[in-house]
């Protein structure tokens, strides 16, 4: 097997790892496995959240690259699958050829339909929303809000290229429909939107990112922590920008 | 009752957010458990009078061992339990609280949330690594006693 393909295969598997939710740790030690599997030598894996470097010595000559890593999504199963096909490269369970094409074809697995992913929002929304407890007019609303900003980010704001923009206008859509729906279309005034905003806003907040952050820092990838750290920030700044601008809006039109 | 409540309201929620990051099928029930039963946990250590920060550290040592128990008998990378199981008690709202709070010039405000929230995350923080720790332990124990058994 020549050396490129096996750098492409473990960056791949690597960044593939990182872009869906893998640990960075994970997916050093994934790299560091699968190139060792596949017969480098003196393996050097520098993994932060926006890139990787790898170092390795294959027939006695040292051949390094640089990948960069561009988005950071959720994606459990592809998280799974990629785990699984380093632990059967690992173990020689599957032919050298045929790695390239299975690690292409997990990539490219679509997510859950759009429609089940926005009924869940909305349930994982409606409850915390009673979590915090909102009454069922609360719930019903906030159900509603998060459904239609996942369905949003599913559909409407892809051609958003900045990750900043998307989450002021995530921010602002939810706190503008959860303030007109407590507000204007609500039979009671027992609604308020604060309530339905926390439970609403649940899936845009960082709070992941900054748990993560943390733990990297407490185990010593402090590049990786601090990097999460900014990311945290950014992304809450967004959020509160798009929350901010809209509950400024309810003062002016509305009134307090 | 409130107790069951809440377990069945952070069961839903966790479950839902497993489906939103994509998890496999069959992980999504038991995230929703491991979820529920670190939200429970969470509570009934504020109701014991602990601080929000150590509630938060028993909740989310809960969630870890669970889901490396899982992790150790599906043999699927721990990652998969503890993301969605952790949202309940990951400090997201008090984060994008503080910001907000600043935005409107409350500072003394976002200067409590912000510390609160930081305290609970370095709480979640400890809560995993110490359970990922111990399953770490658990897993090296478990395969060697696979061996012996062969």
């Amino acid at each position: 097997m020549n050396i490129e393909t096996i750098l492409d295969i473990a960056l791949t598997l690597g960044t593939g790892l990182m872009e869906n939710g893998g640990e960075t740790y994970r997916a050093e030690d994934t790299i560091e496995r699968v190139c060792h599997a596949m017969g480098c030598e003196s393996i050097e894996v520098f993994a932060i959240p926006t890139g990787v470097i790898l170092t390795v010595r294959y027939n006695n000559i040292l051949y390094t690259r640089l990948q960069r890593v561009h988005k950071s999504t959720i994606d459990l199963r592809i998280v799974t699958r990629l785990n699984e096909l380093s632990r059967r490269i690992v173990s020689g369970e599957i032919e050298h050829d045929a790695i390239e094409a299975e690690v292409k074809f997990i990539l490219a697995s679509p997510p859950y339909d759009a429609r089940l992913r926005s009924v869940s929002a909305g349930l994982s929304g409606g409850f915390f929303t009673l979590m915090f407890q909102g009454n069922l007019w609360e719930f019903t609303f906030s159900f509603i809000v998060s459904a239609v900003v996942s369905l949003m980010y599913s559909y409407g704001i892809r051609s958003v290229q900045s990750g900043f923009m998307k989450n002021i206008i995530g921010g602002f859509v939810t706190a503008a429909l959860a303030i007109f729906l407590s507000e204007i279309v609500s039979p009671t005034p027992l609604t308020t939107y604060d309530r339905i905003i926390i439970g609403a806003i649940m899936p845009l907040v960082p709070g992941l990112a900054m748990t993560n952050a943390i733990r990297d820092s407490l185990s010593g990838e402090l590049v990786a922590g601090v990097t999460k750290l900014a990311e945290t920030l950014i992304i809450a700044t967004g959020i509160a920008i798009g929350v901010g601008i809209a509950l400024s809006l309810r003062l002016n039109i509305l009134g307090g | 009752m409130n107790y069951l409540t809440q377990f069945i309201f952070a069961y839903i929620s966790t479950a839902g957010f497993a489906v939103i990051f994509n998890a496999p099928s069959r992980a999504i029930y038991k995230s929703g458990l491991a979820g529920a039963l670190g939200w429970l946990c969470y509570m009934l250590a504020l109701d014991a009078q602990l601080d929000k920060a150590i509630a938060s550290f028993i909740g989310a040592l809960i969630v870890g061992l669970i889901s490396e128990w899982y992790a150790i008998k599906t043999k699927r990378p721990v990652t998969i339990y503890v993301i969605p199981g952790i949202i309940p008690l990951v400090p997201g709202f008090g984060l994008y609280y503080t910001i907000l709070s600043i935005i409107q010039n409350d500072y003394p405000k976002a200067a409590q949330t912000g510390f609160e929230a930081t305290f609970i995350a370095i709480g979640i923080a400890l809560g995993l690594i110490l359970a990922l720790q111990a399953g770490k332990g658990l897993r090296t124990s478990y395969i060697h006693r696979q061996h012996l058994s062969r």
